[in-house]
């Protein structure tokens, strides 16, 4: 099964930082591992691929427009398995950026 | 003002707001005007296009100077007194790769133990080329840099010792000794401060 957000998409807005968004826990998840989110797009950009895909959901309390994918991902930087959680949303003006809305430890793993 | 939808609730209730960033470090704060995304519905906060970089750098100078670090700024510029790259100074700290990289871009600031050893460095280009040649590093640059050093620190050595001795002209091969001496002992111990100002 295939991610719902190509990830050709993804990558693409990866690569601008005005295209992406990123939810607070994600920022201090970085920041605890000496990471920033220059790391974060890097890795989307280079190294996320469908074989890091887990499964696609609608996105959580109930948003009816975008659906997340998820992912788990082995990230050098951090020795760890990480759990990466993003969605494509549409903002009022109509241009479509990406949001990270997890990045943590993949406990699953 | 236009609300945008969140990506945790659904309500359409995001706007940008400016609010004051506090970070603390040992019972010390710095406070920073921080522009985020905030949902007025369900609080979520998150950070859009260029309010991530200006978070990460406000945040990141934030803790530098809580912890009184070296600046980005300052990183750099030590790194290119003795022409090293980003790669050189990640194999002399022995840190992981990208690390160096990421100090100098600002968002990340380095520790303390790292931070009083590039002081160090800063401040004794001898330890510095050593620990250039002991980590296997092979900089042409660096490597002239450190020898244009060298050859100053002799060229002193050499002028102040003729000073001296045009004061005595009747000086012994002891009283030479002596002065020599006693002029390479004040380089050594001259090369410190003058090497932390450059």
């Amino acid at each position: 099964m295939a991610p719902h957000n190509p990830l050709e998409k993804v990558r693409r807005l990866a690569c601008e930082e005005e295209g992406c968004q990123l939810f607070t826990p994600v920022l201090d998840e970085l920041r605890r591992r000496d990471l920033d989110s220059d790391d974060l797009f890097a890795i989307i950009q280079t190294e996320l691929g469908e074989a890091h895909f887990t499964k696609s959901e609608q996105t959580r309390k109930h948003h009816p427009t975008t659906v997340s994918d998820y992912y788990s991902i082995w990230v050098d930087d951090c020795s760890d398995w990480m759990f990466l959680k993003l969605l494509v949303a549409t903002a009022s003006d109509g241009t479509e950026f990406l949001v990270v809305t997890s990045f943590k430890k993949d406990i699953d793993r | 003002m236009t609300l945008e939808p969140c990506q945790a609730c659904e309500e359409i209730s995001v706007s940008e707001r400016v609010e004051p960033f506090v970070v603390e470090r040992s019972g010390k704060k710095v406070t920073f005007e921080d522009r985020r995304m905030v949902c007025a519905a369900c609080g979520n906060v998150s950070y859009s296009g260029s309010q991530l970089s200006q978070h990460e750098l406000a945040h990141a100078a934030a803790v530098r100077e809580l912890e009184g670090l070296l600046s980005a700024e300052e990183l750099c510029a030590i790194r290119l007194k003795y022409k090293l790259r980003q790669t050189d100074m990640e194999l002399i700290l022995s840190t992981g790769p990208k690390t160096w990289t990421r100090w100098e871009r600002g968002k990340v600031p380095q520790s303390k133990v790292a931070d009083r050893f590039i002081r160090a460095l800063a401040s004794d280009p001898y330890l510095a080329r050593r620990q250039m040649l002991a980590a296997g590093i092979k900089n042409p640059e660096a490597e002239e840099v450190f020898a244009q050093i060298e050859r100053d620190d002799r060229r002193r050595a050499h002028a102040t010792l003729r000073e001296k001795l045009s004061h005595r002209p009747d000086v012994d091969r002891d009283g030479i000794a002596a002065l020599a001496a006693d002029v390479a002992f004040d380089a050594v111990h001259r090369a410190e401060p003058e090497a932390a100002a450059a």
